[in-house]
Formats: structure tokens, sequence, C-alpha cells
């Protein structure tokens, strides 16, 4: 059997988890710049807040109701995320960390004990230990313990878990779950599933594999398999190598002159720079955009794109800093309004690799000293303690996060009080 | 003036991952005491039996103070132990952390504080109450407390 088990609203749980005067209130939490909803509390849904709700449309439900607004505090986020997962790996020796607050496990070898009893445990586990409201559902294949997982949130909330364990389970479950619920299974492939007549999760198991292989994708004849009961999309243990790292992010307020623009850019360098180390691997190129407001009406628009190689692949800050830099000269225009700037790395490969340019001189053994002592003192000392002078002192292009809550986990002036 | 109460032991900074010797070893005389050495002691170890569910507190005012603590104190919860009689727990009442003595007999639950200015407060039957976390640890800066000892 394999589980899921997932976060209740998770980023609103995790404000909750840190400040008791947030139990019972509606909170919602904004995506960066606070732009719009991304995370809801339970009462903040029955107020008719919506995903992805601009922040300017909930004027008028604040003005009636209490709710609590919070800036995304990412730093928070990830670490009760760790946190979690480090305990779900205290019940379950295989893991597969999906998202932030999704984590598949392996349930098999367990069927001497009550499964039952057993998932409960580690539920309740989970959610005292973390003080974040887990819900694990659990099935035979992973798209039916996704669904398994909607119905424990949906009817067995405060039990918090839920096994399809039985054939009359699994198709009471599949009768109960429309298309647009199902994992995998985009807008797109249910609107055209609808237009066939395939409404419910149970209309869908009941078509041959080789129809939704002919028809739609294998990706779709999985989906079919695996509502069965057929197990087709096994646990993926091992980390991915990221092959897409990428940083874009609205500036606070617009930016003109060409240096703010230039200093976000090279804090964001930094960013994915370290994230690439910490996979460790190199990049072989890089992309860099600029764009203005695409919401104005009145604006000049214009959003240039380029990308370019690497002498060597490279984890170096410095030079995919320069690098970035370069390109940025050549794209950037001046007299615009531009809202954001942002960089992806191309051609991602493992470090081990090797590559080197024939006709260029690197010293890489010095690159690396001197990064791994930047990345050791920043570690220690904090993010940016060390940083490259292009990431500079001005900030009037960070984000607005006007809402944001303490780091009540990494940061000592921060911890919570107690009276 | 005796010291024989307290053993001594040397301690390692918390950051794990750091190598305890980074630098190269020299050509040279070995040191007689290398095939000694041992792992050495970590606070964390001491304090922190469950990482990933302790959460760290800073004590505000003066409602612990019979049990020598006292505010700037940072208290060590732990989130997944289950509370005990007479465990000091924290609890969230009227919006807030509060840190108190569990009291459980078979009258019922109350919270004490350890200061006689505060009433316990006394858990109804069939009020929802739950433990926050249990405090198993406390960091007092004691060099910068002890000016105000009359000693």
């Amino acid at each position: 059997m394999l589980g899921i088990i997932d976060c209740n609203n998770f980023f609103a749980s995790c404000e909750r988890c840190f400040d008791p005067s947030l139990l019972g209130q509606p909170i919602v939490v904004y995506s960066n710049n606070d732009g719009c909803v991304i995370a809801r509390s339970e009462e903040a849904k029955a107020l008719g807040i919506r995903m992805g709700m601009p922040a300017f449309e909930l004027k008028d439900i604040v003005k009636e109701h209490p709710v609590r607004m919070f800036s995304s505090n990412y730093t928070l986020y990830g670490d009760m995320s760790r946190r979690i997962k480090h305990m779900i790996r205290q019940f379950s020796p295989r893991v597969e960390d999906y998202s932030i607050d999704e984590s598949f496990v392996d349930l098999s070898g367990l069927e001497l004990i009550n499964l039952f009893n057993y998932v409960k445990n580690m539920r309740d586990k989970i959610t005292q230990g973390s003080g974040i409201p887990v819900s694990i559902g659990v099935a035979a294949t992973k798209t039916l313990s996704k669904i398994a997982n909607r119905i424990c949130k949906k009817k067995y909330r405060i039990v918090g878990v839920y096994i399809i364990d039985s054939e009359e389970k699994r198709i009471e479950a599949l009768k109960a779950t429309i298309v647009d619920d199902i994992w995998m299974v985009g807008r797109k492939i249910s609107s055209k599933l609808i237009s066939k007549g395939i409404l419910t999760a149970y209309d869908l198991s009941n078509v041959s594999p080789a129809w939704a292989r002919a028809n739609f994708s294998v990706v779709l004849e999985k989906t079919v398999r695996e509502l069965q009961g057929q197990l087709c999309i096994p646990l993926e243990e091992k980390l991915k190598i990221n092959q897409h790292i990428a940083c874009q992010k609205s500036f606070g307020q617009l930016q003109s002159e060409f240096e703010p623009i230039a200093e976000a850019l090279a804090n964001y360098v930094a960013r994915v720079a370290e994230k690439l180390r910490k996979q460790k691997s190199v990049a072989g190129g890089i992309e860099i955009w600029l764009g203005t407001n695409s919401f104005s009406k009145t604006d000049t628009q214009y959003f240039p794109k380029i990308s370019t190689r690497c002498d060597v692949p490279t984890d170096f800050t410095p030079y995919l800093i320069k690098l970035a830099m370069e390109a940025l000269k050549s794209i950037y225009k001046t007299g615009l309004k531009y809202k954001r700037v942002g960089i992806l790395l191309t051609d991602i490969r493992p470090k081990s690799d090797g590559t080197l340019n024939l006709f260029h001189f690197t010293n890489r053994e010095k690159q690396d000293k001197v990064i791994y002592q930047l990345d050791r003192i920043n570690m220690i000392n904090g993010r940016d303690t060390l940083k490259s002078a292009q990431q500079g002192f001005n900030s009037s292009w960070k984000m607005k996060q006007n809402h944001l809550s303490p780091k009540y986990t990494t940061k000592l002036s921060d911890i919570i009080q107690i009276s | 003036m005796s010291v024989s109460n307290l053993e001594l032991f040397k301690l390692k900074p918390s950051e794990t991952t750091l190598p305890l010797f980074i630098s190269n070893i020299q050509a040279g005389f070995p040191s007689p005491a290398d095939s000694y050495l041992e792992a050495v002691i970590s606070l964390d170890d001491i304090c922190i039996q469950n990482p990933s569910s302790t959460i760290l507190g800073r004590i505000k005012g003066d409602s612990l103070k019979d049990i020598a603590i006292y505010e700037g104190d940072i208290a060590v919860i732990d989130k997944s132990i289950q509370p005990k009689h007479s465990d000091l727990v924290v609890c969230a009442i009227d919006g807030e952390f509060t840190a108190k003595i569990l009291h459980i007999d078979n009258t019922g639950i109350k919270l004490i504080a350890a200061n006689p200015k505060f009433k316990p407060i006394i858990i109804e039957e069939f009020t929802e109450f739950k433990v926050w976390g249990v405090i198993t640890f406390l960091i007092q800066n004691i060099k910068n407390r002890s000016h105000a000892w009359n000693y």
C-alpha cells in the first residue's frame, strides 16, 4: 500500500501554529509581493475567499470580517516542511517528497499489524509533534491514495486517515470523485473527458487502458490503470536533478534605472547559483529576461529575452553574475518602466561531469575553494553575510512583504514569547 | 572553594556538518594524543531529543520565578512529548503562549504558575484545552545575571 501525507492548509497552519491569537480566525497568505491569495484557513474558505483572489478584491470582505493577512514567509514554511518530512521518515523508510506539503510513503510490509492503527498513530504523532494538522490517504496506488486523501479531508478530517482497502471502498470513492479532481488530469483533458461522457473517476476506471492511450496519452493510460488498482507510478525516492533552476520576482515598485535592476538580477543569480551548488550541478548557460507591467494600458510594453553560454559550465557565482550583467546590458533600454527581471540556468549537468574548454583557462580549483568558504560563512552567519558587490545595498526592487510574520524557527530574535 | 561536584566536558559547536580538524597535517612528529581523540559532547545532543519537534521560546514576565525561571530565559520546548502531571508546559490561553505547571489529580486539571501573584487556572470539564509543548530544558545567561546577586 502507498500513502500520501498532506498538510492541511499548510501555509495558514504554519502561521497559526506559532500565533495562538489566530485560533479559529480566518487566515489568508498572499503570494510574493502580496499580490493574491495562495493559502486559506478553513474559516477563510467559508467566507468565500477563493484561491488566487487578488488582494484588492478582499477589501470588502476584510471590512466586515476580521481576516488575518500574511505575506508568504517561505523561510518558516520551508523549515516546517523539513521538520515534517524528517518525522515522516521515522515511520516509513521509503518516502518521496512530492511538494512542500505532500509526501508519498511506502506502507508495504505492514500486513501483520493493523494498518489503520499504524497510520493513525503516525498521523497523530506528526500532527502533535509539528503543530500542523496532516491528513493521510492510503490505497494501492498513488492515484487512488490521492483520492483517499480528498475523502479524508472532506469526511474524516478529525480522524485524519482514510484507507481504501476493499473493492467496495474503491468503487464508492471513485464514484464520489469527479474527473477534475483526479491527480495528473489537467483541465484540458478533463473537459475532453466530460465531452465524451466520462464524468467521474469511476467512469474513467471503466474505459480500456488501450482506449485511453489511443485517444489521449500514455499518461492517461497509467491513470486508468492506477484507478483500477494496478500500480503504474512507482515511488521516486531519489531527488531528481533539477533541470530548471530559475528565479523571477516582480519588483516592489516599477524600476526604470539600470542599477537597481542589475542589483536585483545579481541577487537572483546568487540564489540560483546556491541552488545549483546544493544539487552539485553546473550550468552551461543562462537566459535573462526583462518585462514591463503587462497590466498597464498606457506604459510602453517590452519583453526582451537573451540566452548566452558560459565558457566552461560553472557554479561560480561571480562568473554567473558577470555573464548576467553583460546579458542584461544588451537587452536593457532606457525610458521604460520595468516590472520584473529573471534568470534561468540552462544546460544543467552534474558537476562531476568535468567538461572543460580547450581554449580557456579557468582555475576551477581556486574558484571551488572560494565558493566553498562563501557558502560555509553564509550557512553559519545567515544568507548574504558575504556577497558580491553587485548585489548591492539598495533595495527599492525588493518585493512587498507588508504582512510578514516572524521567522519563529530559524532566527533567535524571532522565537515565540511565553508569558 | 571546591569544584569536586562538577564534571568538566569539552563541548563542540552545534554545527555538526563542520569537520573537527580542517587543517592539513604537516610533516613532523605526530601528536601522541591523536589516537586518543574521541567524539566531543554536543549541547544539542543533551538538550534536544527530538530535533524536528523542538521549538525555542523566550520567557517574559515573572510568573515562574519560584522555580528560578526568569524573563529573558530561553525555553527548549518539545512538542512531541506526552505531558504528565507536574510537567512545565506551554499552552495557548487567550491568544497568548503561557508556561504553567500542569497539575492533574482526581479533582481535575489545573495550570499553576510558580508565583503566588498568579491564580491557578482550572480547566473546566468540556472546555477544549491542549498542551502546545513540554519545556524540557532552559537556557539561562548566568554571567549576565550574576551582578544582581547578593553574594
